[in-house]
């Protein structure tokens, strides 16, 4: 029965790449869906792609560790697409178009004047999803060992197989449709788990009841022995907060809505979503608490040991595949993401300029398969925690980019060098706090660290090197404004050469190149 | 019950989130209907 469900799924899955490769055209057509995204797809797929197999294990993991502590996170959760889409969303949309950007990492050469950003930026970012990507296929071994005694690595390789096919095919396309379907089937499976769970144990009082006579302290938002203090706590809360806005796998869905006004139906769709499956994933661990007992193995797959132990086997065998869809849903845009900014960032950028379209998809497809087999090898070799990977891959990402993103649309002072400075300085520094720990020596997050000093550097070196040039903070005006954008990529490429002839005192020639590299 | 107090943080939150969501969709909604007007002005 499990067996068959995940097969028309996954079938399901494999035709929505068939399809998408047939409307596949240019590069933009396969890295950014030709800025074609309904609101709803837009939304939804934004939010699935938020949420990966993290929430079906990882979530509900901590909670059964740390109790109502996770609420810090599920309220970001809650939140977090509709902070991203309603701080940047809009402006980012239109400020990419204005400046013919395909990637994230794009704007911050072409609104910063900076090709040393976008090079460091596709190195925090390969660094971050490879990782990223890793913990959705450990999510995957586990899942399939566990419901179909797949053995772990067999598990891994099919998962990988899978999305690669259709990722493979589609491109962004595929994978924004997809993530759109494997929404709906998320909130489904999430809702009909929850209320079973719930009621099996007593409803919240019963669960309350129980949890408190094993530990009263895993009823705090602080946890056992005070285990997530303010620093840590208001730490994941910034991070659940700000992701959509530094994680470039998420921020790009911003870019790919069909128009910019779009933007406040998505926040709509993707907010009624979030609230539900941001918020119940981060309760499961207290009913699978009060189910099982304290003592559980591996907490990370309390919740499903419990969908197969309290659920008829056909609603099991839907909630299992509402897992893969989760999985699915996240890694598929890792891949995309991560295989677009070595193509389009780096390849295309500083290897090869002329590459033409049909080159290009060709080099992103490679790059997938690359992308995937890295992954596929570390998570052969059983990495820690699902937990410790999302948290870190997302975790260095936003220290790397928040305050680049919002300097782009929001701070005109923001300098060239302030960008660079900041991507690197906060990308390092979150990576040297989690490495020694030092957010359980100081009780604060590597979060507030990367971000704090990330920020506080950007400010600074702005203070000390020269100011923009003017033409290019009226992009950054236009960007803000209603105004509509003439013609694709003619008012930028102008601009851009003015501003950087200005500045750099560089060859025209290099110049006109760069600003003709249009998608 | 024990630990009513961190279960009501999770319910108001997203009471927060939700109206947040929708006063920010009708915010957005008049902020693009002022600019289609001042358009028309002039």
């Amino acid at each position: 029965m499990v067996i068959g469900v995940m097969i028309v799924y996954l079938i399901a899955m494999l035709l929505i790449g068939v399809w998408s490769s047939r409307k596949i055209h240019d590069q933009k057509d396969f890295v950014l869906a030709g800025r074609s995204l309904p609101p709803w797809v837009a939304g939804l797929s934004q939010a699935s792609t938020a949420f990966s197999g993290y929430m079906f294990m990882a979530a509900p993991g901590l909670s059964y560790r740390l109790g109502y502590a996770a609420s810090w996170f599920a309220l970001g959760d809650a939140g977090g697409n509709l902070t991203a889409m309603a701080i940047v969303g809009r402006r980012i949309r239109r400020l990419s178009e204005i400046l013919n950007c395909l990637t994230p990492l794009e704007i911050f050469e072409k609104r910063f004047n900076s090709p040393e950003s976008r090079l460091v930026g596709a190195l925090v970012v390969g660094v971050a999803n490879i990782a990223y990507t890793t913990a959705q296929m450990v999510a995957f071994g586990t899942l399939f060992e566990l419901i179909i005694n797949l053995p772990f690595a067999y598990g891994v390789m099919l998962g990988a197989f899978i999305k690669l096919i259709y990722t493979f095919l589609g491109g962004y396309l595929a994978v924004s449709v997809t993530d759109f379907f494997q929404a709906i089937m998320m909130v489904v499976v999430v809702t009909y788990m929850f209320v079973a769970s719930y009621l099996v144990v007593g409803g919240i009082t019963g669960i309350h009841n129980a949890v408190y006579a094993i530990d009263p302290e895993l009823l705090s938002i602080f946890g056992p022995g005070k285990a997530v203090p303010w620093g840590v706590g208001i730490g994941w809360l910034i991070l659940a907060l700000t992701y959509g806005i530094g994680a470039p796998h998420i921020a790009i869905r911003q870019m790919s809505i069909d128009k910019a006004e779009n933007i406040k139906s998505a926040i709509l769709y993707q907010l009624g979503w979030a609230c539900i499956v941001g918020v119940v994933c981060y309760l499961f661990g207290l009913p699978v608490l009060a189910y099982y007992g304290a003592g559980l193995e591996n907490p990370e797959i309390g919740m499903i040991m419990m969908a197969r132990d309290i659920l008829p086997l056909f609603l099991f065998a839907v909630f299992a595949t509402g897992i893969v869809a989760a999985i699915m849903s996240t890694g598929d845009s890792l891949l995309t993401m991560c295989s677009s900014t070595l193509s389009r960032d780096v390849y295309q950028r500083f290897i090869n300029p002329k590459a033409d379209d049909r080159k290009m998809i060709m080099v992103n497809r490679i790059f997938i398969l690359v992308i995937a087999l890295l992954a596929l090898i570390f998570a052969l070799s059983k990495p820690p925690l699902i937990f410790t990977l999302v948290v870190f891959a997302l975790g260095v990402q936003v220290s790397a980019f928040v305050w680049p993103i919002l300097g782009a649309i929001y701070f005109k002072w923001f300098t060239r060098q302030a960008a660079f400075a900041s991507i690197l300085s906060g990308g390092l520094v979150y990576i040297i706090t989690t490495i020694i720990d030092f957010g359980t020596t100081t009780g604060i997050d590597p979060i507030l660290w990367g971000m704090g000093i990330s920020g506080i550097i950007a400010f600074g070196v702005s203070k000390i090197t020269q100011p923009p040039n003017a033409k290019l903070l009226e992009i950054v005006d236009l960007a803000n404004s209603y105004a509509p954008i003439v013609e694709d990529s003619a008012y930028s490429n102008q601009t851009l050469i003015e501003s950087k002839a200005i500045n750099e005192k560089i060859s025209w020639a290099t110049l006109s190149a760069l600003a003709n590299c249009k998608a | 019950m024990p630990g009513l107090s961190s279960f009501l943080i999770i319910v108001f939150g997203v009471i927060f989130w939700l109206i947040l969501g929708v006063y920010l969709f009708f915010r957005f909604s008049a902020q693009e209907k002022k600019y289609a007007e001042e358009q028309k002005g002039k």
